[in-house]
Order: C-alpha cells, then structure tokens, then sequence
C-alpha cells in the first residue's frame, strides 16, 4: 500500500500533529453523575487561573443559540448541559488556555453542584411504567420512548406461525461496544477575525457532511468554511458524528478569534463518544418439520442513551436491522423495533457495518443455530435447505430488499470442506467420550453495503451519491480527488488501481487526495463499506469520461476517424494497423498542446454516481473451538472465512480487511463491552476495562474467496470492509454453544467471558449481560 | 451498594450507644476521614480521601444524623459529598444497630453506599471491594476504640490513616479473590440477582 510508506516511518500527519501559530488548547468538564440536576456552575476559581482565556459554559453557548445541537437521526443533543446531567461523561463546560494542561486544571476548578436523580441503565428499566422521564426538554415527550417502529406482514406472519411444527425461540442481548480508534477525536478550528473564514481540521470520516452541518448549526455561510480531515488514525464509524468537542472548539475559536485545538483523551472517547450496538433481540421462527422456515418475527428494544443521535442515514428509524434473514428463502416476516433513552452516553454509530446490520446478522445466525438445534437437524444441511439458490435472484425480501446476486451454496461448501467438516463432527464425538467438549459454529449472511441509493438514504436531506474529479496532467500524471476519506482503508491505492485499471496510468503516477471540502468534490464520506460500492464506481466512471475524450485525441493524433480506434490497456491504436498507435500519456500532451480544432483543451473530469441499489456480498464462516469445561476459557481451534465480495481490486487489502473484521469480530465474542453499574457508573472508559486483542490472543484465519460480479457495479464490486465484523461473531458464539449442546443453554451474552461460560455449564442456565439495575 | 457487617464490643448498650453519636470521636473510624466542622449536634461537615491505584479523591461534603431511635438502638446517618475536584460523588445512608450480645454489645452497620464517577469507573467493579474493606477497617478500628473511650483515653496515635497504600489494595485484591472462588463454589442465586435476572 502506498500510504503504508508514511506510516510505518512515522510520518502521517494526524490532527494531534497540526500546529498553528498563536494556537490555544480546549479541555472538556465531563459529568462524573449519570442522571442530575444542575444546580449551579461557578466558574470563577478557573478565571483566575493564569492562562486560562475561556470558560465557555452551557448558558453561554445558549445565548450563541448552541447549547443544543440537532442530530443526524432528527432528536437534539445537548452541546454543554443546561438543565440537567444525562449520562456519565456529558459535557458541562469547556476551558481554553495556553495550554492543555492549564485547561485541564481549569476544568477541575469549576465547582458543579448536582441534584442526584435516579439512574437508568437498560431499556427494560427505562420503558417500565413510572420510570423517570430523561428527555424533560423535550415538548410532548412523556415516557423514554425514543421511537417506535414496524416492518413486514404481521397477519400473514401470524398465519403462518399457526401452521408451524415448531417454533423456535431466541432471546439476547448483544452488548454495547465501543468502536475505539486508536487515535480519538480531535479538532482545530480557526476562525479568522480578518477573512471571516473557518478552517477546521477534524478528525471525521466525513468532511462535507460536517461543513453542511456547521453551516446550518453554527449559520455560518458554507463557502465560508473549510473542513480538512487529515490521516486519520481509525474511524469504524466512530468519526461519522458531530461531537460537542468540535462543536465548542469552532465556537471558541470565533469568541476569541484563534485557533483553539481540542484532542480527546481515550476516557472522554470511549465514555462519550458513539457507542456501538446495545440492542435486546426476542424472535421466533415458524418451522417445517422438514426444515423449511415458514415465517421470521422479532421484536428489537435498542438502548439509545440520552439523545438520539445514531449516526445513520436510512430513511429507517432502526437503520437495516430488517436486512435480517436476508440470505435464507423465507416467505413472510414482521419485525418490531423500539428505542429507549437510558442515562448512557448517545451516538448509536455503525462500527465497522451499514446501521445495526451487526446486530440483525448476529441474531439472525443465532437464531438459525437454535432452529436447527430445536429440529434436530445439522445446522449445515439446515441452512441448506433454506438459503437463497442462485436462480432465484433478483430476490426480494420479506422486509423489502432486493439481492442481486450471489452464490451461497457454493460459499457453505467451500467453507464446509476446508474445515473438513465430516472429520471435525468425528473428532467432536471422539473427544466428548474423554470428556473434552469440542464445538463448531457457522454463520452465513448476506449484508446490505454501500449505502445507498437516493430514494432511501440521505444526511440533512443530501442523497448518498459519491463522487471523483481527476485531472491528469500534461506528462500523463493525474491527480484524483475524491468525496470519500480513507482511514485506513487504502483508498490512496485502491482508487489509483482502479484509475490504472481504466485508463493504463501506472498508478505510481496517480496521486490520490481526499479529506478537504475546498478541493474535493462533494461527496458522503466513508463507513458503511461505501467507498469502493459508490465512490470507487466515481472513480471508474470518470476514468472512462477521460477516456472519451482522450479516444477523441487519440483519433486526432492517427488522423483517423474516433470509429477506427481501437483500445487496449493504456493505448489506442488503428484497428487496421495495431502498430500504429498513440499512448495515454500522448493524449494526455495532446490535450494540452495539440487537440483538435473546436476541442475544449485540458485532460480533467468530475463524477457523481449514486448507486441504483445497495451490493449484497456474502460470507461464510467456520469456527471450531474447544471450550475448558473446568474454567470456561474456550480457545479457537481454526477458523475458516469464505468471502463473496464480487470482483476484487486489490487482494492484498480485501483480505486485509477481513482479517481486521474478524479479529474485531473475537473481540466482541471474547472479551469487549462497555457495560455500566446501577449508578449509571460507565464501566469500561479505559483500557484496562475495555479489551482490545493483540497479536497474543487473536487466531489465525484461513481465507478462501468466491466471485459473484455486483450486476450494477461498474466493475462489479461489493465492497468488503465490514462483512467479517458483522458476520463473524456469530461464528465464534455458536462454536462455544455447540460445544455446550448437552447442557441445554440456549444463549450466553458476549462477550463469553470465561465466568458466563463456566456458570451456563455448571448451572444448565442461559446467562444474560445486561447491566444491573438497583433492586430498591 | 449494600454493606452489611457485624461486630462485637466488650461494653453494655447504652455506653456503645452514646459512643456511636460521639461524632466526633466516631468518624476518624472511617479511614481517610477527618471532621472539619461541626455545625449542631447532628449536623457535621468533613472529608474522606481515598487513593485507588490511579485515583486519588477527597469528597468533601455533610454529615447528618437524621434519626436517633433510643428505645431501639437505632441510628440513622446520612453522608454526601464530592469530589474537590468535580471527578465523583458519593452518597451513602448508614443505620447502625445495636443489640445486648453475650459479651456486651453486638454493633450491626448496615451501609448504602452509591459512588459515581472516577472511583467507581475502574477495574469492571474493584469498588466494590476496596468499599468492602473500608467497611471491615471502620468496623475494626471503632472495635478497637470503644474500650479506650470507655476508659476516657485518647484515639490511639497512627489510628487516623488515610484509605490508602499497599494494604486497602492487597486487601481489595484477597476479597475480589475470595470472591472469585466463592462464585465458583458457593451458590450461584446472589450473582444471577446481580445479572439483573429473575
């Protein structure tokens, strides 16, 4: 990866590394209470203070109209608390100074004196009659109701339910989860007094989103305001919101007309920050004694936190969660959603998938592994039995979508013989006669990508188009500028192939450039696997545009007719004497200094492509461990991943990225959660708490891949960022699961800690992680 | 948080009895505690210190007897406090009991305690142990007192600690130890009441 070589020589250029002149530091009061009233805020300790020039507090905000902020999922979150705290961690005031650590010490002179109110830290608390209401600012609001919301069939689903042989039930909680870049969120705002222009550089993954929200949320007019997204040392979906933080380094920097830095620490971004996942699933699935699946219905109680500020842009208040069973052939479905406010921190963001994808999919596969175990079926031959074949797409869905493509048969069986299944189910049974409990777990999904098409998907209103703009130079260099912004991902290769994939530009010779709202072409940013489903289908797009024209050069060069030139990779030549051709790179001069007659000079182009639907990879992974029934470690034995992400561009990064996932993946199964007390208190806003895998714990991961073109893809792609993270956790908890098959435990909440495992064998009883509520 | 302990005093009731609402002789128990005013009889202001691993807080905040139930032996203080530097509050409601035992009295303390911030954020629940030895080290060190107020002596010098150092941390690893292999072998109903099940 051409990135690789800054990085690996330390010489990114991270937010944190930005230096201006005349530069002031921000630090944040956090909230040490999880639900209170304010009663009063005295400031005066840190005003004396030498070197602290600001103490900005939420009364102050609100006569600038910003002690609130509207979120991407249309709720208000509180910029600098005003009435009350809502969660550990809540922003109360921010001080500038001279430097980070005066600003720090400033924060803790500023004396809050709280009014305890009671904590509420799940939903089944919060929407339980009586509760306290947490939302009081808003008009109309009378319950911690966030919002409510259906899909599907329900008398058809009903109906068909009626005509089960067996139904089959699942109740979990996957837990809440922290994406936790290792950079955290950073911002510099600098606002000129002269200029009356904002430059902000920000840690996000999505910079013209960011400078359309300030616009409207600060009104600042949007030509004024530049938004540069550096390197970014990790997003997974973490970086999509608007924070307080950024919020109050902009309006810092335009009271006292410098730039002001603010540079999270690791406790205010996990404590703060967008959350992951935190959602209570209890379905069912209507069954054929054959093994046919009837019908699928479940209800899904999400816990919000204090605002509703999921970062998603579906026009579905659940985002995806209805791509649930999306792989398997079922004929009807009906799904209930409801979100409920909790005193926890807000920002429900897609780690590392498309919107609770993560959450459905592993449902989904647990579900599916608890039917097969109820018909007494092999979970193989069940999923046979049910997923889509290849001749049934286009399929639509119970709940709306349409796949397009895939081959999921062949996924299992490749997967099914490269963990050698028939041998494993032998050992397993060799193994348990002395004792030993050995287990296997599948987990096969279809997950929607790359959000997303206009009719469904917008931010603020602005659809989920992409867009690229290269120019190439003179010499045939080129430079390509995109609406997406890597963190990570490889785009400065991935898109600089695609280009040389199209025009035959080395892609040594094309640089790529990305994160500044001045220079790029308006695009959505990236999560979501979206950069090669929509921004990579910008780049080749306008590659083919530069194309055209240069066919025109070529035509002009050869002094033959456009219709008589023929194109291989980096040259045109004349059909009928292939010897006589022209290079890219002689075009590109051409443009410049020799076009023909009525031409328009110049070699440079811009594309917006706004996909026609979402892309539709699928995966297959096989897990197999081995489960210590005297501690309740379980270790992996292998693990297999087939991975159907159409046509590959670069190897090396797809499997780079599936690698991450499913290391991501074990993590969430093994050991990570953000969990909290009965106080409210947030246990897991430091590394010591919240688990990240190393090297040391993480196993090895046996790839294998299938093909499938995306039929609407310029070059077939479907992207792949994501599929391992959100499919993979399956695999790992119906391994464990299945190495407990004689105990009749139906479900342990992740992570699996070593405890939850112990206590399902040795108690028959399925453990739930959700957090504790007082008992008084 | 509920923390309930037991302990024994070589002295009849009603002597315990007027110790316990000796305030300022009692508090000093606590350890980390010092008194800074008292306000009437059964209102008192006062800080507590408590140094855990890489926290270290000093909640200043108010004392209050709110119930004195002579007939009974039945006690009821209030506590609540923050953190001098706005990183945790902490409330707590103790009820002490006393009852005629047979070598004098027996002293139930039964505490509620609710932490919030910093402290409380650490160590997926260390808390709850470090608080359980702070109950075992105040219950000891007023066992240990009763006798000298009773014979009209001072506190015993180097008796007023802090809540801190190698001690409050080995103690708080032995007790999240036991816990650890009580979980293993004891029952398994407190823990599942815990997960928040039925």
């Amino acid at each position: 990866r051409v990135e690789d070589n800054r990085f690996i020589r330390g010489k990114g250029n991270y937010t944190d590394d930005i230096v201006l002149p005349g530069m002031l530091h921000m630090e944040i009061l956090r909230s040490p209470v999880a639900h209170a009233r304010i009663k009063s805020i005295d400031t005066s300790k840190a005003w004396e203070i030498p070197g602290v020039r600001l103490v900005l507090t939420g009364e102050m905000a609100a006569q600038r109209n910003l002690a609130w902020m509207p979120t991407l999922s249309y709720d208000t979150q509180a910029v600098l608390a005003t009435d009350k705290v809502r969660f550990q961690g809540q922003e109360i005031a921010v001080v500038v100074a001279d430097d980070p650590y005066i600003a720090k010490d400033g924060c803790e002179a500023i004396d809050v004196e709280y009014e305890p109110l009671p904590a509420i830290v799940n939903p089944e608390q919060s929407l339980a009659p009586g509760a306290p209401l947490i939302r009081d600012d808003k008009e109309g609001q009378t319950d911690n109701v966030c919002y409510q919301w259906e899909v599907g069939d329900k008398a058809a689903t009903d109906r068909a339910f009626e005509q089960a042989d067996v139904v089959s039930r699942l109740k979990l909680h996957y837990p809440r989860s922290h994406p936790s870049p290792i950079e955290c969120c950073g911002s510099i705002a600098n606002f000129d007094p002269a200029t009356q222009k904002l430059t902000v550089y920000m840690t996000t993954q999505a910079p013209h989103i960011i400078r359309a929200a300030v616009a409207l949320v600060a009104e600042l007019p949007e030509h004024m305001i530049r938004i540069i997204s550096p390197d970014i040392g990790g997003g997974f979906g973490n970086k999509v919101p608007v924070y307080p933080g950024y919020v109050c380094s902009i309006l810092c920097s335009i009271l006292l007309g410098k730039p002001v830095k603010w540079i999270e620490d690791k406790f205010g971004n996990l404590i703060s920050t967008g959350f992951a996942r935190d959602m209570y699933f209890d379905g069912e699935l209507a069954l054929r004694a054959d093994g046919k699946i009837l019908a699928a219905r479940f209800h899904a109680d999400t816990d919000q936190g204090a605002f509703f500020s999921d970062a998603q842009p579906s026009k579905f208040k659940i985002g995806l969660v209805h791509s649930a069973f999306a792989c398997y052939d079922i004929p009807v479905g009906h799904i209930t959603a409801r979100g409920a406010y909790t005193n926890k921190a807000p920002g429900g963001v897609a780690y590392r998938c498309s919107f609770r994808v993560t959450e459905a999919m592993y449902f989904q596969e647990r579900m599916i592994a608890a039917a097969a175990a109820d018909l007494g079926l092999d979970p193989a031959e069940f999923r046979r039995r049910n997923l889509v074949r290849d001749d049934q797409f286009p399929y639509r869905t119970p709940f709306g979508f349409l796949t397009d493509s895939g081959q999921y048969h062949k996924c299992l069986d490749i997967g099914l013989a490269a963990i050698g299944y028939e041998q494993f189910l032998t050992d397993k049974a060799e193994a348990a006669k002395r004792g030993r409990r050995l287990g296997l777990g599948i987990s096969t999904m279809t997950e929607p990508l790359g959000a997303g098409n206009s009719r469904e998907y917008d931010i603020l209103g602005i659809k989920m188009f992409d867009s690229a703009e290269l120019r190439v130079h003179p010499t045939g260099k080129a430079i390509l500028r995109t609406g997406a912004k890597t963190q990570g991902q490889g785009h400065e290769t991935t898109w600089a192939q695609i280009v040389a994939h199209e025009l035959g530009i080395p892609a040594a010779d094309v640089m790529v450039e990305e994160g500044d709202t001045d220079t790029a072409p308006f695009g959505m940013g990236t999560y979501a696997s979206r950069s090669t489903p929509v921004a990579g289908a910008a780049v080749a797009m306008v590659a083919r545009k530069i194309r055209a024209k240069a066919r025109k050069l070529a035509a002009h060069l050869l002094e033959v007719s456009e219709e008589d030139v023929e194109w291989e990779l980096g040259r045109f030549y004349v059909r009928s004497a292939p010897d006589r051709g022209v290079t890219i790179q002689e075009c590109a001069m051409a443009a410049y200094g020799n076009m023909p007659d009525g031409m328009e000079p110049g070699l440079e182009n811009n594309a917006y492509y706004d996909p026609p639907n979402l892309t539709w990879p699928f995966a297959c992974y096989i897990a197999t461990v081995e489960v210590d029934p005297e501690t309740g470690v379980w270790d992996v034995l292998r693990f297999v991943a087939v991975d159907d992400c159409g046509v590959r561009i670069n190897p090396m990064i797809v499997e780079g990225q599936i690698m991450g996932g499913l290391t991501e993946a074990y993590a969430m199964s093994n050991m990570q959660f953000i969990t909290f007390d009965e106080e409210g208190n947030c246990v897991g806003s430091n590394y010591m708490d919240y688990l990240l895998p190393t090297a040391w714990e993480t196993p090895g991961f046996e790839l294998h891949e299938v093909v499938t073109p995306c039929p609407h893809h310029p070059i077939g792609a479907k992207g792949v960022g994501e599929c391992a993270a959100v499919g993979g956790p399956a695999a790992y908890v119906n391994a464990v699961l299945d190495a407990l098959s004689d105990t009749g435990v139906r479900n342990i909440d992740m992570p699996l800690l070593p405890d939850r495992v112990w206590e399902a064998i040795n108690t028959r009883a399925d453990i739930s992680g959700a957090p504790p509520v007082r008992a008084d | 948080m509920l923390i309930n302990s037991d302990f024994e005093v070589p002295a009849p009731v009603e002597k315990v009895w007027d110790y316990l609402l000796d305030v300022p002789r009692m508090a000093p128990n606590l350890p980390g505690t010092e008194l800074t005013e008292v306000l009437d009889e059964n209102s008192y202001k006062g800080r507590v210190t408590i140094k855990m691993g890489p926290v270290s807080m000093r909640f200043a905040g108010d004392v209050e007897i709110v119930e004195r139930d002579e007939a009974n032996h039945k006690a009821v203080i209030n506590a609540a406090g923050a953190d001098e530097r706005g990183r945790g509050q902490a409330a707590m409601v103790l009820t002490a009991t006393l009852a005629k035992a047979a070598g004098g009295t027996k002293v139930n303390i039964a505490q509620d305690l609710q932490v919030s911030g910093a402290a409380a954020q650490y160590g997926r629940g260390m808390i709850t142990d470090v608080t359980n030895v702070l109950v075992q080290q105040f219950s000891r060190n007023a066992a240990e007192d009763i006798p000298r107020w009773l014979r009209g002596e001072e506190r015993a010098a180097g008796q007023v600690s802090s809540a801190s150092g190698l001690g409050i941390g080995l103690t708080a690893a032995m007790t999240a130890l036991k816990r650890v292999f009580w979980r293993f072998f004891g029952s398994n109903t407190r823990r599942r009441a815990a997960m928040g099940r039925s």
